[in-house]
């Protein structure tokens, strides 16, 4: 009977205010070393709907510590900033450059296909179903709310009946969990429409790649007929770069 | 005689290099193993960029001297530095 009474609240919270905008908050911890080892940061996560429009954004708890001076990565205290337009279907990043400045990319919106399972649990007093999903290399376990009819999530996902309020890899390098809801008004006001695409990003960093294996070879060569080395460049990618 | 030169590997993890001329070489991961009494190799990893796309260089110098070999990877690390800031 408790559950009636939570599901019809829920129904009533949200279609009472059909009109209206969210705002949703997550709590999230991404795996700053992902690929390579464990180094967890907590953050809130910050989701905004506001009828067509989402922007979604992730704050750190805490400043990020360099493990060394070697340790040159660029830690924003704001990550993550994804704004959709539904009605016209575009995304559009925010991404960092290498030099640390940040800059917009307009990517596909929730280009990935879904699983829906029959998995259902309550997930605060949101009902909610399980979906699974593979997205730019990584695999990935929705929870989603069909009470909610809003086809929106935190960052880049979405595409499924009902807002996405759990998100986790299956390695659990990003887990982004349900944290509040709360009606919300006001505007979200979007960046201006850019000409880069994720697909120009990836051509670029592409090239980024062959300049530094190059460098690599480069650097065997020399006055130091003794000298040796045989070094090597990874890059690691949230987003895989398809091969 | 020559296997009278041979010393005992050495490696030290995280760990200040105190180069010849006694200024201490700040690498993240070190090792130096002197397999052979007159040379020295050198492993240094960085790892550079943005949050969520970052390249780890893993750089490895060997030389005559432990000074030398870490001046080479310090200087593949500085290469790849001022590649990805263009």
């Amino acid at each position: 009977m408790k559950f009636y009474y939570t599901s019809l609240a829920t129904i009533l919270f949200f279609s009472t205010t059909a009109q209206q905008g969210y705002d949703i908050e997550y709590q999230v911890r991404f795996n700053n070393a992902f690929d390579r080892g464990r180094r967890d940061g907590q953050h809130k996560g910050y989701l905004s709907i506001r009828q067509n429009l989402t922007k979604f954004y992730m704050i750190a708890d805490e400043k990020y510590i360099p493990a060394d001076e070697n340790d040159l990565g660029f830690y924003p205290d704001t990550g993550l900033l994804v704004y959709t337009d539904l009605s016209n279907s575009t995304m559009i990043a925010r991404e960092y450059g290498f030099d640390g400045k940040p800059f917009y990319l307009m990517d596909s919106l929730f280009p990935m296909q879904w699983q829906i399972s029959n998995e259902t649990k309550m997930i605060d007093s949101l009902n909610c179903t399980r979906a699974y999903t593979v997205f730019r290399g990584r695999n990935y376990s929705a929870w989603f709310c069909p009470d909610i009819s809003i086809p929106s999530g935190p960052w880049k996902i979405g595409g499924l009946p009902g807002l996405v309020i759990d998100l986790s890899d299956d390695r659990e390098n990003m887990v982004i969990r349900f944290k509040s809801i709360r009606k919300a008004s006001g505007n979200i006001n979007l960046p201006p429409p850019v000409d880069y695409t994720m697909k120009d990003h990836i051509e670029k960093l592409r090239k980024m790649i062959e300049k530094l294996q190059d460098g690599a070879r480069a650097t065997g060569s020399g006055d130091c007929i003794s000298c040796q080395t045989t070094s090597k460049y990874e890059f690691f990618t949230w987003e895989k770069i398809p091969r | 005689m020559a296997a009278m030169l041979l010393v005992s590997t050495v490696s030290v993890f995280a760990a200040d290099v105190k180069s010849e001329d006694n200024k201490h070489v700040k690498l993240a991961e070190v090792k130096a193993i002197e397999n052979r009494a007159d040379e020295c190799s050198m492993t240094l990893t960085a790892t550079l960029g943005p949050s969520f796309a970052q390249i780890q260089v893993t750089c490895k110098g060997t030389a005559a001297t432990c000074k030398e070999a870490g001046a080479i990877a310090i200087s593949c690390i500085n290469v790849a530095k001022s590649i990805i800031n263009k």
